[in-house]
């Protein structure tokens, strides 16, 4: 991890100093355990500040929007590559205003996760080859209890299934490839097709009565960019307002149809969101359709053309009468 | 107004008789994380959960409130209200910075001058029962504005965890009501020693009185300083730190229409960190961007409040700090601003 | 409350039917359904479905032209893959399969229409209402009787 941190930090005061970039756009240690923080540097001095974990789970991508005519650096893992070519490929990011540190990812752990298996407030981690040691707080006094977890208990579901853990495209590579896990990216969508209409429907509604219409979700979405999104016409208003079950189940139905074709399984929707609603199972559902029904997955080649922009004329289905 | 002790037994016991005629929300478990909400029985509340997801200010400004309905016909234009409070309710297990926090929104809501019937209704109606935190979290930083973790005010009924048993403090006449009948007993010497001892460690779990005479002043010179670019840099511009804010209170108001001639008049929660928060019908918008929110919300907190309500709009309960998605932490913005010329 | 009584919402696109005759008899359906017309089926919006099944629709049909013969020329082209992936996702979230359909009818089957709205309104009679999906507000009425506002046909 280190050597990749030294990588990560070389590169981008290299950038920097030739002025081929303006920003770099990376993590930084946060204030908290288990939390780094994006971090925008743009003096040499401070690519000190650049680190790298697997608590790095933003997806920095999303700070990419409205970049035009300048150049910026991005140290981005597979999700977030797979983000930037989306982005690309609905033109709304030139390849050439972006720098790509690609970083191939081992999965992020779920902080929510590890605090659930310790018997205590997480005071420190740290990373120990496969396991995440884990300092919990006790009495005022008293050493911090130890516990030792296997990493590959601790990843977010969508680091979990992931597909793509090596940026697809990159002008760098700040470490070696990693070995891609022969998983079903679908597995969650999978086992709720296995449940009846009426179970769905019942966990559906109760994933979406915990929504507070914060948009975190939204807004942590590297391809959630409409300047004015659905949920703020007047004319018509689509959907309730406000935290009604209709509204909230619209909102939670409308966000994820418009990513149909476009969401690229990051995960950091479902990281954002204060009440940790299921939004894997729930996106995870079109992703699956579009790949089962056109063979595509968003991210993954510049110039594809997004699902719902193109036909074939004979493509099903027939919905015959 | 005496302190009197209850066996945990017997606290169980008292809150499963208040049910009878109460409805009682407490810290309580959903989807693997507490939060305040109705309970079934005295098993299901978290008497350890410090600082719950959602603040309990949801039970006095609801996210979400129908404020009237409207029914348009050959008769006129008829608006029907809601009904008020049914069942008297309590609100067990609130710790000191949410019920100071429920004071701040009293100085906007429930003035002598400005009463909010929806808002005023249900605090009437509201028996708030608080407990003091034996353990602080590393994100609770409620002493540096002004707080202390067994802060009293705001509370009708007051807990002390003593180990074996609650230190109990009824504070107001409501607050009597619902020790009726209950089995209390005097407390000893030792009891009070060690209801000291508790709130002595705790207060030494967290951080010093910080200068927000200080602040506020920075904060009046600052405003174009590029100490916001950076601060604003990686805010997604959601609605977490507000809507989990104990204290935040912005609102918008909307017509729900049912049908062309009937509909429903709403009030939702609204964040001043959405970017469409103040844009204007001309198309204006006096805070474009992260920079302006971001400040904003700072400046609303630690000088506009002062200044306008005599009360700061931060509690230090940290709920900010453990949830905002990209770690942007209120704590390290205020010991930035301190340090700032 | 009375019994229940499946309630579908039909958007027909306006090329669809091609006779004069089968236009003007268009509105003759079983009761419970209603029309919309639309001036192409790849005019519809999702949310104009899912608005639909949030203000009570029970069963919803979308009737348009065959792909090829769109008066538009690509709009249901176009509206075949969203059409697809809404109806596998309303699915995923309880709104039972047969519910929601879509029918192009081609230059010759025009004349099905009808038969087509009375498949969906038995399907969804034997289905029951949908139970999958909070439904909109509604008022109770202008005394507080209870009874909901309801738009006059």
């Amino acid at each position: 991890m280190q050597e990749l941190v030294q990588a990560i930090r070389e590169e981008a005061r290299r950038l920097l100093e030739t002025g081929q970039v303006e920003l770099v756009i990376g993590f930084a240690e946060g204030t908290l355990p288990m939390h780094s923080a994006p971090v925008f540097v743009r003096q040499v001095a401070d690519t000190n500040r650049l680190t790298w974990n697997s608590f790095a789970e933003n997806n920095l991508a999303r700070y990419l929007r409205g970049v035009r005519n300048k150049k910026v650096a991005i140290v981005a893992k597979g999700c977030d590559v797979r983000a930037i070519v989306a982005l690309i490929n609905e033109h709304q990011l030139e390849r050439d205003n972006v720098y790509i540190i690609g970083v191939p990812c081992r999965g992020m752990m779920d902080r929510r996760v590890v605090t659930r298996r310790v018997p205590g407030e997480v005071a420190a981690v740290r990373e120990e080859g496969d396991e995440l040691v884990v300092d919990v707080r006790t009495e005022t006094g008293t050493a911090p209890q130890v516990v030792r977890l296997p990493r590959s208990e601790l990843l977010h579901r969508s680091c979990a299934t992931c597909i793509q853990p090596n940026p697809v495209i990159y002008d760098v590579l700040a470490a070696e490839p990693v070995e891609v896990w022969a998983v079903d990216p679908y597995a969650y969508v999978r086992e709720m097709e296995r449940r009846s209409p009426a179970e769905r429907a019942a966990y559906f509604a109760a994933e979406a009565a915990r929504c507070i219409r914060c948009y975190a979700c939204r807004q942590a979405c590297p391809m959630c960019y409409c300047e004015e999104c659905f949920v703020d016409h007047t004319a018509p208003r689509w959907i309730e307002s406000g935290a009604t079950a209709s509204g909230l189940q619209g909102w939670q139905i409308g966000r994820a149809y418009h990513l149909t074709g476009r969401c690229v399984d990051c995960g950091a929707c479902e990281r954002a969101c204060p009440t940790e609603i299921d939004l894997v199972y729930l996106n995870g559902k079109l992703r699956k359709d579009v790949w089962d029904l056109y063979g595509f997955e968003p991210g993954m080649g510049l110039g594809q053309l997004p699902p719902l922009a193109v036909f074939l004329p004979d493509e099903g289905p027939e919905f015959r009468p | 107004m005496t302190r009197q002790k209850i066996s945990r037994a017997d606290l169980g016991a008292l809150l499963a008789k208040l049910q009878q005629d109460y409805t009682v929300y407490a810290p309580a478990e959903v989807a693997g994380y507490s939060t305040f909400r109705p309970i079934t029985s005295p098993e299901e509340v978290d008497w350890y959960c410090l600082v719950t997801r959602k603040p309990p200010k949801e039970l006095f400004f609801p996210q979400s409130e129908t404020l009237f309905e409207y029914i348009c016909s050959s008769d006129g234009l008829a608006l029907h209200p809601g009904e008020g409070v049914q069942r008297e309710r309590i609100l067990w297990g609130v710790r000191p910075c949410d019920a100071r926090a429920m004071l701040v929104q009293d100085t906007v809501f429930n003035t002598s001058e400005a009463r909010d019937v929806y808002y005023s209704n249900k605090r009437e109606h509201t028996t708030i029962v608080g407990i003091g935190c034996n353990e602080p979290l590393q994100t609770c930083f409620c002493t540096s504005v002004g707080g202390r973790p067994f802060r009293h005010e705001g509370f009708d009924l007051f807990l002390t965890d003593i180990g074996d048993a609650y230190l109990v403090e009824a504070l107001t006449p409501k607050g009597d009501k619902l020790l009726e009948g209950s089995e209390l007993f005097p407390v000893s010497q030792a009891d009070l020693r060690t209801a000291q001892a508790v709130e002595q460690a705790a207060r030494q779990r967290l951080p010093a009185p910080i200068d927000l005479e200080h602040i506020q002043k920075r904060l009046q010179e600052m405003i174009n300083s590029p100490f916001w670019d950076e601060a604003q840099a990686p805010c997604l511009g959601c609605g977490i730190c507000t809507f989990l804010c104990p204290v935040c209170h912005c609102f918008d108001i909307v017509d729900e229409p049912v049908n062309a001639s009937c509909g429903l008049r709403v009030r939702n929660w609204d964040t001043c960190q959405y970017c469409i928060y103040t844009l204007e019908a001309s198309g204006h918008n006096p805070r474009p961007g992260g920079r302006e929110r971001v400040r904003q919300r700072l400046m609303h907190k630690f000088d506009y409040q002062p200044l306008r309500q005599n009360v700061l709009g931060c509690v230090g309960c940290g709920r900010c700090v453990q949830l905002c998605p990209v770690n942007i932490d209120i704590r390290q913005l205020l010991v930035g601003i301190g340090a700032t010329e | 409350m009375s019994e229940w009584r499946p309630q579908v919402l039909v958007f027909l696109c306006q090329w669809a039917l091609k006779s004069d005759s089968e236009w003007a008899h268009r509105t003759e359906l079983p009761p419970g359904a209603r029309i919309i017309e639309v001036p192409c089926s790849g005019r519809l919006n999702p949310f104009l479905l899912l608005s639909a099944l949030q203000q009570g629709a029970d069963g919803l049909l979308v009737v348009g032209c065959e792909p090829g013969r769109c008066h538009y020329k690509e709009g249901n082209y176009l509206a075949r893959r969203k059409f697809a992936t809404l109806q596998s996702f309303l699915a995923h979230l309880g709104v039972e399969q047969d519910r929601v359909q879509v029918v192009w009818l081609s230059e010759t089957e025009s004349g099905k229409f009808p038969g087509v709205v009375a498949n969906l309104i038995n399907t969804v009679r034997q289905l029951g209402p949908l139970e999958a999906l909070a439904k909109r507000a509604t008022i109770s009425g202008s005394k507080g009787t209870g009874a909901p506002c309801t738009i006059e046909a």
